[in-house]
């Protein structure tokens, strides 16, 4: 444990030698490639502005995921349960899921303006999507015989959709959560970088524009970091519901 | 107008699917009565709508015509606490130990917690798997899952369980082995029970009464009182009498077979 610890460390320091390294010996140009160093020096000179952008970002990024797996699992189990809504609205969704859904960002801010609504409006959005479908497609391929049992000892029809349905669909349910998730991390930092006055993205664009490349490539990190946080939760909900699919699968 | 002593009452049961031209008729005119602490099998070929009736009868799914009554009562929804589900694939929540499988139900049902707990701890000992109440569903083999899917439907004290091939997934040994232990726990709690199965020995080897159904539409086109001693022994499936049944069985289901045969070429 430690030994492999100590390995990555090791990559890691190797890495960030060389990166340091090709800009100090000036094979790049600075416009390009912001060494460590540098980058650390943005940090020092602009540090707390940047962690209010984190703030801002990172507060986005938490509302349009609750929004998005509030109703993408609802309306996942619904569609799911009723056959003639599913046939209905399922390819309707597939199909507006297929379309780049960034085109939609224009209307939004007009609808919603250029804060952080029109950002968590469309992230959600964005990723309301793979939810729903993962989760309409997980709990159509269930047994039915489920449902009998469901019905038979006297669960309410939501009782059957949350006590029985969800948790057997969770496989599926996880995966549109994943990725969805990916989508609304990604949804938040490309509004910010197209039109905002806040927020991570907004800072890269902003240092982008006075070639402040230090700050551009601490922008990145930021958002790699909101990108590590998010997955570690994303990981802790795996591990706290899908311990009983793992243990199967090992001891197949 | 119940007939006294027949916990479960089918009269001129009818279902059919869709409508117009494009409906199908899955039972026609079923009639039969199950008596208290009775158990009852089913058989007949694939698809004749043996589950369609074992739903109908749960409550599960309506009628098109005719009614059953359950303890003289007319059923038109699912029966909790009276009526329990023995479905072919175990149904267990995988996520859940088999001791919180066979409290579920009764969660549900809202029963106490402290009488749910000593229900599904004497239950599982009923079954034989006291030792593994806090083994998960895929920790279990075949067998196993299905005799806690037997505890769970137990605890809820039903009057009938209803048992849809529940041993169809087994092998052979498994399944001899599960047929002698359902018949043990039926001498001990004397549940009314309707059980589906495709095996002719096997239902013949359990019940008191075989229905017999035929190809769709499904009708009951044999009722067999099984003269077969109890405690029935694997021996007797060796038996002339066994025999004997099991041809008469036989005989019926493949007249219908051949007569749907015969008309086909006809139409044809």
């Amino acid at each position: 444990m430690t030994a492999r610890l100590a390995r990555r460390l090791l990559v890691a320091a190797v890495i960030l030698g060389l990166w340091e390294f090709v800009r100090r010996a000036g094979l790049v140009s600075a416009v390009i490639l912001a060494s460590p160093s540098e980058i650390y020096l943005a940090f020092l000179s602009s540090g707390s502005e940047f962690l209010l952008a984190f703030r801002v970002t990172l507060g986005e990024i938490a509302v349009a995921i609750v929004i998005a797996w509030t109703l993408g699992l609802i309306a996942g189990l619904f569609l799911g349960t009723a056959a003639y809504a599913a046939a209905v609205i399922g390819p309707l969704l597939s199909s507006l899921f297929a379309i780049p859904l960034i085109t939609w960002y224009p209307l939004l801010m007009i609808w919603l303006g250029i804060g952080s609504t029109s950002k968590i409006a469309y992230a959600a959005l964005s990723g309301f999507f793979p939810i729903v479908l993962n989760t309409l497609n997980g709990v159509r391929q269930l047994d039915r015989q489920y449902v009998r049992f469901g019905r038979s000892i006297g669960c309410s029809h939501l009782a059957i959709l949350f006590k029985i349905m969800l948790p057997l669909a969770l496989p599926s349910v996880l995966s549109g959560l994943r990725i969805g998730t990916a989508l609304i991390v990604i949804g938040v930092i490309v509004t910010e970088m197209l039109a905002s006055v806040g927020g991570i993205g907004f800072w890269i664009t902003y240092h982008r524009n006075l070639y402040d490349t230090g700050q551009v490539y601490l922008g990145i990190l930021l958002s790699l970091i909101c990108v590590l946080v998010v997955n570690l939760t994303l990981s802790r909900v795996e591990r706290r519901f899908g311990a009983w699919r793992e243990s199967e699968a090992l001891e197949r | 107008m119940a007939s006294p002593g027949a916990v479960i009452e089918v009269r001129s049961l009818g279902k059919t699917f869709g409508d117009g031209p494009g409906a199908v008729a899955a039972l026609e005119d079923i009639s039969f009565t199950i008596e208290k602490g009775q158990f009852v099998s089913l058989v007949g070929p694939s698809g004749c709508g043996k589950s369609t009736l074992l739903q109908i009868l749960a409550g599960l799914i309506a009628a098109s015509s005719g009614e059953v009554l359950i303890e003289g009562s007319r059923v038109t929804a699912p029966l909790p606490g009276r009526i329990a589900i023995v479905f072919q694939d175990a149904t267990l929540l995988p996520w859940k130990t088999a001791f919180e499988n066979v409290t579920f139900p009764l969660e549900a049902q809202r029963v106490p917690k402290p009488t749910r707990q000593a229900k599904a701890q004497s239950m599982l000992e009923l079954v034989g798997l006291a030792d593994f109440a806090g083994k998960f569903p895929h920790q279990l083999s075949g067998g196993m899952k299905q005799r806690v899917s037997i505890a769970r439907g137990l605890a809820q004290d039903p009057t009938i369980i209803l048992m849809d091939e529940p041993f169809g997934a087994l092998d052979e040994q498994t399944r001899l082995k599960m047929g002698q232990e359902l018949l043990r726990i039926w001498d001990r709690t004397r549940k009314t029970i309707f059980f589906i199965t495709h095996s002719l020995t096997e239902a013949l080897y359990l019940s008191d009464v075989v229905l017999v159904m035929s190809r769709r539409p499904g009708r009951i086109v044999d009722r067999l009182a099984v003269e077969l001693k109890r405690p029935r022994t694997y021996d007797m499936i060796g038996s002339a009498e066994f025999g004997q049944a099991r041809n008469r069985i036989w005989r019926t289901i493949t007249a219908g077979e051949d007569a749907a045969a015969a008309a086909g070429m006809v139409e044809s």
